[in-house]
């Protein structure tokens, strides 16, 4: 018997496949173009391959994210609150304040001893989009969000990047480009911005443990807010996964009769 | 074993369903012949604290006659009823049947054995906590103790174990004892004490802890008790200090109300004759004398009777209103995913009322347009209407125009007329949407009442009650059409009501009483402004206590009713036809109250909304509180025009007072504290805070007022980022996502998300 968990997000489908006794077995990130239905198919069947698995093995699937409402076949929809909380206890087993930096809605969360959910600070809805604008600022310095962190790491100190909003990103970066400086400060400068976003929803507490996409493809992110807190950051393994395997261990509750 | 229960109510009901899902063979008796068959055809919905609901048929019959003898007999009616459901149940009473009664107060085996003299009776008593939130729906808590029963002659029999042991193995934590006669008296002297002083004064518990009187009668009222139970050996709780169990249960049930109070509002009897009444007999049985208790009894049949002639008399009204509409015919209602209740909204009888009074009044708007010799005056909806009506003026309110372009989605289009013509996007999209309906010469009247246009103003009366940006908007107007201006402007952010700022506010009516008698060349006839303010002030009060219904649980109408029934305040406010729709509204409602017809089907959660309306989005944020079974049961918009002050005798003076002293013309504290008392009152779980994005005056939730309430009343906030008109600032999607987080917190973290809010039944 299998279960999965996905989280359909803006920028990524992530698919997590795990057998009756939860051990994951496959997984699978792919990014969300065009079609929510298409991209979490591709990202179901890419987890299910690599777990040698049928979605008739399936005995619950549990979704959550942006799109979750698009996954038909789901047995249930979980908010992503939950599922990160969830996620990132199943690792740590500790108390902790979660900062799940994502394509779209960055929030903290306080989790207990018992992993119970003691409270969600989000972004009010505009200027949204933490990884969506980091994306933006690496189209706008003409370099692969990829190369964004290399490009970050060649700076001293950040540039003042005080938008947050996507929208503002282009002409902010133009005219820091034209008043002299760097692309390296300018990326780093947008990694702080992301940063002092973060500052502004909660007051965070240590041990502060990040999960979402941002961490992974862009540290610097978590090196800012280390040091703009004061706090000790640390990542969760697997950090982009944390959303889906809470949503897994969700279904594996489900199918267990939970 | 085969069990019948008498009485389908709330413990009938829960003790029935329980029963009946281990397994037992489970008949209810129930009298009302549509209860019986609502029950019968769709089950009972039960939901234990915040799990989720499930649903379990009954067998429910109106007659016993040819049933076959019962294990058991379980009387759940209420004591004055136990007489006749026991009559009732004589078909099925055997040679072994056993009858359980768990009912409230004392003398009920003495009234089964008026009607049959056995020896086998249980007497009990159940720590439950059971609140209706529909017709066949419950939410319940397990109580802190298990059931207690004992057999009335003190001896334990197998039999007898064998009822305390089907109880248990239904999960209903049972013990069998030999005697619970201490318990019994134990309850019944809390129940004795807090239910009819609570329902005679109309306070809440936490209330009744406040007021020193109210507890220097409970305490003496329990003391009196205290000596009965005394007399006959009964053992207190507490013999030291018989009222301190009394001051903790009190505390327990904090913010609510016992049945009792909601019995007598509902007209329904009491049961006192079995509480207070039970230990007045008692005492003159040890021949002692209760005349506290005996007063409380007489008191409370008093309140009985005149509740019971009220719900006649709102029968009367409403059975004229279905008269004059003719019949129409039951229209059948959808079934919604809700459980097996319709999902849509039970419509008010009286909607059609309404649409006939709203509708006369733009009719004649439209002749007072056409008719030279009438005249025209441009409003702000909370402006000095009063005396505009007074002055022979016939009132126009852009803010309603305003509100309709929002409803019918057609703000979009006209706000950029208004950008055009030099508007901010970011200015306030109600003032936007209106003024660009007017250069595009449409306006959502002309398809709604048949208003070709809407009629030139002589004048414009307006107040900055509502936010100075209605100055603005209505400047506008009186630049482009040339007309005069007359402003009202009341000094702001008051905390209390100072005599200052209500003259104030007196010298700036007068000077536009002044003013309007020169433009018009009429003069203020002081006779007409009274009965017009009269007119108002019972509008005000019958729309406060339409307001004040959304109380009950489960309320009878939600805030997006109220922004549809405020029509009548808001456009004919000082016209009798406000006034007798009002009354008949409130009949309607009155009604609801008394059958439990709920606004929301399943009412699971109840929440205030604080700000603005979103007016470009109201259907699809209606359905969707509608669908999580989401009550929102009261408002600050509503609010504003439940005047308590209006006087006929002052007439200006009264006026000044109100219109300053409405919500959003108020200091941060004062609003802290306003909504913290209607939090209480209204019982609600969490406050929903609307920031619209164009409308800064109006959302306080900018200056953390939300942090500063959790804080205080421990009221969760849900901050909803919207606007009123214009759509591209609303997602409705977010708030859905906003909404599905917040319950699925309160599921999962119940600590948290717990308030005392069960009705116990006691």
């Amino acid at each position: 018997m299998v279960v999965a968990g996905a989280d359909v997000g803006t920028e990524c489908v992530k698919a997590i496949v795990a057998t009756g006794d939860g051990k994951v077995v496959g997984r699978a990130v792919v990014p969300t173009r065009g079609y929510f239905q298409d991209c979490f198919q591709e990202a179901m069947s890419n987890a299910l391959g690599e777990a040698q698995a049928q979605v008739s093995d399936l005995r619950s699937l549990v979704v959550t994210g942006f799109g979750a409402s698009c996954a038909a076949m789901a047995t249930q929809t979980t908010t992503e609150t939950l599922c990160h909380a969830r996620g990132a206890f199943h690792h740590l087993q500790k108390p902790m304040t979660l900062v799940d930096i994502g394509g779209r809605d960055p929030r903290v969360v306080r989790v207990d001893e018992r992993g119970a959910v003691l409270s969600v600070k989000s972004v009010r809805k505009c200027a949204v989009g933490i990884g969506t604008f980091l994306m933006f600022t690496s189209r706008h310095l003409d370099v692969h969000p990829t190369r964004l962190m290399d490009l970050a790491t060649t700076a001293g100190k950040p540039a003042r990047v005080g938008s947050y909003c996507s929208v503002f990103a282009e002409v902010e970066v133009i005219e820091l480009l034209r008043s002299g400086a760097t692309a390296g400060e300018i990326a780093l400068g947008a990694m702080y911005s992301v940063a002092d976003r973060i500052m502004e929803m909660d007051r965070l507490e240590g041990p502060v443990m990040i999960s979402g996409g941002v961490c992974e493809y862009f540290p610097g992110v978590v090196k800012a807010l280390g040091e703009r807190s004061g706090c000790p950051v640390e990542i969760i393994p697997e950090p982009i996964m944390a959303g889906a395997l809470g949503a897994a261990l969700y279904a594996l509750d489900s199918a267990r009769g939970g | 074993m085969r069990i019948v229960v008498l009485g389908a109510g709330a413990l009938g009901g829960l003790i029935g369903a329980r029963l009946a899902e281990a397994g037992q063979d489970v008949t209810l008796l129930e009298a009302n012949v549509a209860r019986a068959r609502l029950l019968s055809d769709e089950g009972l919905y039960l939901s234990e604290a915040d799990k989720g609901e499930h649903q379990v048929r009954l067998k429910v019959v109106t007659s016993l006659d040819g049933l076959p003898p019962s294990d058991l007999v379980f009387v759940a009616v209420k004591s004055y009823q136990t007489e006749g459901a026991v009559r009732a149940a004589l078909p099925v009473v055997g040679e072994k049947t056993w009858i359980l009664s768990t009912q409230n107060g004392i003398g009920n085996v003495e009234s089964i054995r008026k009607v049959i003299d056995t020896p086998r009776i249980l007497t009990g008593i159940t720590f439950h906590s059971i609140q209706h939130t529909g017709p066949n729906r419950m939410r319940y808590r397990t109580g802190i103790k298990p059931i207690q029963m004992a057999p009335v002659d003190g001896v334990i029999t197998d039999e007898v174990r064998a009822i305390g042991e089907m109880f248990n193995a239904a999960g209903l934590r049972a013990e069998v004892v030999p005697r619970v006669d201490d318990v019994v008296w134990q309850k019944l002297a809390h129940n004795a004490v807090v239910n009819p002083v609570s329902a005679l004064t109309g306070m809440s518990c936490s209330e009744l802890l406040e007021d020193p009187d109210a507890q220097a009668f409970m305490r003496a009222l329990c003391l009196e008790i205290a000596g009965v139970m005394k007399a006959r050996g009964t053992a207190l709780e507490d013999e030291a200090d018989p009222y301190a169990p009394i001051v903790r249960s009190q505390k327990a049930l904090a913010k609510n109300r016992p049945s009792m109070w909601q019995d007598l509002v509902r007209g329904f009897r009491t049961e006192i004759d079995a509480m207070n009444g039970g230990i007045v007999d008692e005492a003159e049985r040890l021949g002692m004398k209760a005349p506290l208790n005996w007063a409380i009894v007489q008191l409370v049949h008093s309140r009985e009777r005149q509740a019971g002639r009220r719900l006649e008399k709102s029968a009367e009204t409403m059975a004229q209103v279905k008269v004059a509409q003719g019949d129409t015919p039951l229209k059948p209602l959808g079934r919604g995913r809700f459980g097996g209740m319709p999902s849509g909204r039970v419509p008010l009888e009286s909607a059609p009322r309404l649409k006939e009074i709203i509708h006369g009044y733009y009719a004649d708007l439209a002749e007072a347009g056409r008719d030279s010799s009438r005249h025209v005056a441009w409003c702000s909806g909370l402006g000095p209407v009063e005396i505009v009506r007074a002055m022979g003026y016939t009132p126009y309110f852009p803010e309603n125009n305003a509100a309709l372009i929002g409803a019918s989605r057609l703000a979009g289009r006209y706000i950029s007329k208004a950008l055009a013509d030099g508007f901010s996007p970011f200015a306030q999209s109600e003032m936007t949407s209106d003024i660009g309906a007017m250069l595009a010469g449409e306006s959502p009247l002309a398809s709604i009442h048949g208003l070709a246009s809407i009629p030139r103003p002589e004048v414009l009366v307006y107040s900055t009650n509502l936010g100075r940006y209605i100055s603005r908007w209505f400047e506008y107007y009186a630049n482009r059409m040339k007309a005069p201006l007359l402003g009202l402007h009341p000094p702001a952010g008051l905390d209390a009501m100072e005599k200052i700022e209500v003259d104030c506010g007196v010298q700036q009516m007068l000077r536009m009483i002044g003013r309007l008698e020169k433009l018009s060349d009429r003069a203020l006839d002081q006779d007409v402004l009274a009965s017009v303010v009269e007119r108002s002030a019972r509008a005000a009060r019958l729309w406060s206590e339409i307001l004040d219904l959304a109380c009950h649980t489960p309320s009878p109408l939600t805030y997006f009713d109220t922004l549809i029934h405020v029509a009548p305040i808001l456009l004919m406010r000082g016209t009798e036809e406000a006034v007798q729709y009002y009354e008949i509204l409130l009949s309607e409602l009155k009604q609801r109250v008394a059958a439990k017809v709920a606004a929301v089907p399943g009412e699971r959660m109840r929440v205030y909304w604080e700000g603005p309306p979103i007016w470009c989005a109201l259907r699809p944020l209606a359905s969707l509180f509608l669908d999580q079974g989401i009550a929102v049961v009261a408002s600050t918009y509503g609010h504003n025009y439940a005047f308590e002050a209006l006087s006929p005798e002052n007439p200006i003076e009264s006026m000044a007072h109100v219109y300053t002293a409405i919500y959003e013309n108020r200091s941060r504290e004062f609003k802290v504290r306003f909504l913290a008392r209607e939090f209480e009152r209204y019982g609600v779980e969490a406050a929903v805070f609307h920031d619209a994005r164009t409308s800064p005056e109006h959302s306080g939730v900018r200056h953390g007022m939300h942090v500063r309430l959790q804080r205080d009343t421990g009221v969760p906030a849900i901050v909803i980022e919207g606007d009123t008109h214009d759509l591209r600032l609303v997602s409705i999607d977010h708030i859905r996502s906003q909404l599905q987080e917040f319950l699925e917190l309160r599921r999962s973290a119940p600590g948290r998300y717990n308030g005392a809010r069960d009705a116990l039944t006691h």
